[in-house]
C-alpha cells in the first residue's frame, strides 16, 4: 500500500509572450454602467448595457497591432446593431481624464466610452483580462 | 475526457463510490464536487489541471498536482463528502504520520477557497 503524502498543488504563473498577448479583453460591469447612465439621464434614451453585448468580455478587444506588447487600440465588437465601435479610455469614473490605450495593462480597471453614429454615448467600466475568448492568439 | 473514476487502476472499486451509504446521504452532510471548468491531464510526466472555461485567478498558470492531490481530484469528480474521501483514501494509502485526515480537510478548504471545488447544494 502506498504511503499518504500531503496533497500539494503547485501553481506556476507564466508570462504570455508578446504574440500570445496580442489580444486582451475586458467585460463591462453592466450594473455599474447602467446606474451611471441612469444618473446621466441617458438610460431611458436607449443608452443601456447588458451582459450579451458590452458585458461579454469577448466583445471588447484590445489590439497590439505590431506585437510589441503595447496596446494600440480598443474596439467593441458584437454590438447590438451598431457595428464595431472605437473605445475612448479614461482613468476615472467621471470620464474626465482620458487615458492612452498604450498604458493599459492586464488587471487594470478602466473606464471607456463608445459612441454610436447617432451621437449616443455609452459609459463603461471593466477590468482588463489577459485573453479574449474566441479571438486568435489567446494563451 | 476525464478518467473514469471507477477505473480499477485508480480506485479499489468499493461500492461506496457508486452507492453511498444511506448514512452519508443524511441531511446536513456537506458534499463537494470538482469544478468542471478544469480538466485533469498528464502533461510531460506531470499531472496538471487545465482550465477550459473562465480560469479566473489561474489565468496563465500551470496547476500541477501531486499524487494524493490527483487522487482527491478524481474522487471529487462526483459529489462526495469529506468523510467519504477520508474513507476512500484509507483504502488506498497507509497513514504512518497520521496526517491524512487533516490533509484532506486542508485540500477541501483550499480548493473551495480558490473555486476548484464547489459545495453541492442539498
Amino acid at each position: 500500500m502506498k504511503s499518504w503524502v500531503k496533497p500539494v498543488t503547485e501553481v506556476q504563473k507564466f508570462e504570455a509572450n508578446e504574440y500570445v498577448a496580442a489580444c486582451w479583453g475586458v467585460g463591462c460591469d453592466v450594473s455599474w454602467s447602467n446606474d451611471y447612465e441612469k444618473r446621466q439621464g441617458d438610460y431611458w434614451n436607449g443608452v443601456t448595457h447588458d451582459s450579451a453585448h458590452c458585458g461579454n468580455s469577448s466583445n471588447q478587444v484590445i489590439f497590439d497591432y505590431n506585437d510589441d506588447g503595447i496596446a494600440d487600440a480598443m474596439i467593441e465588437t458584437g454590438t447590438d446593431g451598431l457595428g464595431d465601435l472605437n473605445c475612448t479610455i479614461f482613468s476615472d469614473p467621471n470620464y474626465s481624464q482620458e487615458r492612452n490605450v498604450s498604458t493599459v495593462k492586464v488587471g487594470d480597471v478602466i473606464y471607456w466610452t463608445t459612441r454610436a453614429a447617432d451621437g449616443r454615448t455609452w459609459n463603461h467600466k471593466g477590468t482588463v483580462f489577459a485573453t479574449a475568448a474566441g479571438h486568435p492568439n489567446r494563451s | 475526457m476525464e478518467r473514469n473514476v471507477n477505473a480499477p487502476e485508480t480506485f479499489s472499486g468499493s461500492e461506496s463510490l457508486e452507492h453511498p451509504s444511506k448514512e452519508t446521504k443524511a441531511e446536513g452532510v456537506r458534499r463537494f464536487k470538482a469544478n468542471p471548468d478544469f480538466l485533469l491531464r498528464e502533461v510531460a510526466g506531470e499531472t496538471v489541471l487545465v482550465p477550459i472555461g473562465e480560469a479566473g485567478v489561474f489565468e496563465n498558470s500551470v496547476i500541477s498536482l501531486n499524487e494524493t492531490c490527483s487522487f482527491l481530484w478524481k474522487f471529487f469528480q462526483e459529489p462526495r463528502s469529506q468523510e467519504e474521501a477520508i474513507a476512500e483514501a484509507r483504502k488506498e494509502y497507509s497513514d504512518p504520520e497520521g496526517e491524512m485526515e487533516q490533509g484532506i480537510k486542508d485540500f477541501i478548504r483550499e480548493y473551495l477557497r480558490y473555486g476548484l471545488l464547489r459545495e453541492e447544494k442539498q
